[in-house]
């Protein structure tokens, strides 16, 4: 899932971590929509362009925060 | 500041239980509303889970609902670590469904728990949870 806008993210984390750390950058595709200081701002963008359809809302952050379960869980 | 009192006839074996209610995340839910539509919702048992950091709910829910993943995050579990998929969605609790607390939530397969939610650490960073074992009670301060 999102392996084309993570790609793209990746290459672009640099920039976006000098301008804008802890912001929340908005892709779909190859198309880098913008950047936002809040989540819900650049959901709300994201939904406006492209409709309720699958797109990246990625915090620009160094590294991603780990989610930590003290149980074991079953994913799809 | 709301208080959800409980008691259940064994805590230690059912653990803090609390009825909540999952809406599509706020500009989803708002674009609705603005169309003349009643945005989904429902109305779940989800499990106080203060060994998991993020929260997360049952797939089928995540379906009912039609949740779209917005991000892709690495996950922790005993097995190991992997990237999963996260919702943005509402979460209310019944008394307090007009204040609707935009979240981000795990999906995973739930179907074998009595609850179909984990409340985690993310939403318990703004409670206060009391739990009493001597009566097998609990209170969530919101």
């Amino acid at each position: 899932m999102f392996e084309k806008e993570l790609e793209i993210f990746k290459k672009i984390k640099a920039d976006l971590l000098s301008q804008y750390s802890g912001g929340f950058v908005v892709i779909k595709g190859d198309e880098v929509l913008g950047v936002w200081q809040s989540r819900l701002d650049a959901l709300k963008s994201g939904i406006d362009k492209y409709g309720d359809v699958p797109f990246l809302v990625k915090n620009i952050n160094e590294s991603d925060i780990v989610i930590n379960f003290s149980r074991n869980l079953i994913f799809a | 500041m709301p208080v959800f009192p409980n008691r259940v006839p064994n805590l230690q074996q059912i653990g803090p239980i609390v009825e909540v209610v999952i809406f599509p995340s706020q500009p989803i839910y708002i674009k609705m509303r603005n169309e003349g539509q009643n945005p989904p919702s429902k109305k779940v048992i989800a499990l106080i889970d203060t060994g998991a950091s993020g929260s997360c709910i049952n797939d089928p829910i995540a379906k009912e609902l039609g949740l779209i993943a917005r991000d892709v995050v690495p996950v922790q579990t005993p097995s190991g670590t992997s990237q999963q998929p996260i919702y943005d969605l509402g979460f209310s609790l019944p008394s307090l469904t007009a204040n609707i607390i935009p979240i981000q939530a795990l999906g995973s397969d739930l179907e074998k728990q009595p609850y179909d939610a984990l409340i985690g650490r993310d939403i318990l960073s703004f409670c206060t949870l009391i739990y009493n074992g001597w009566d097998n009670s609990y209170q969530l301060h919101i």
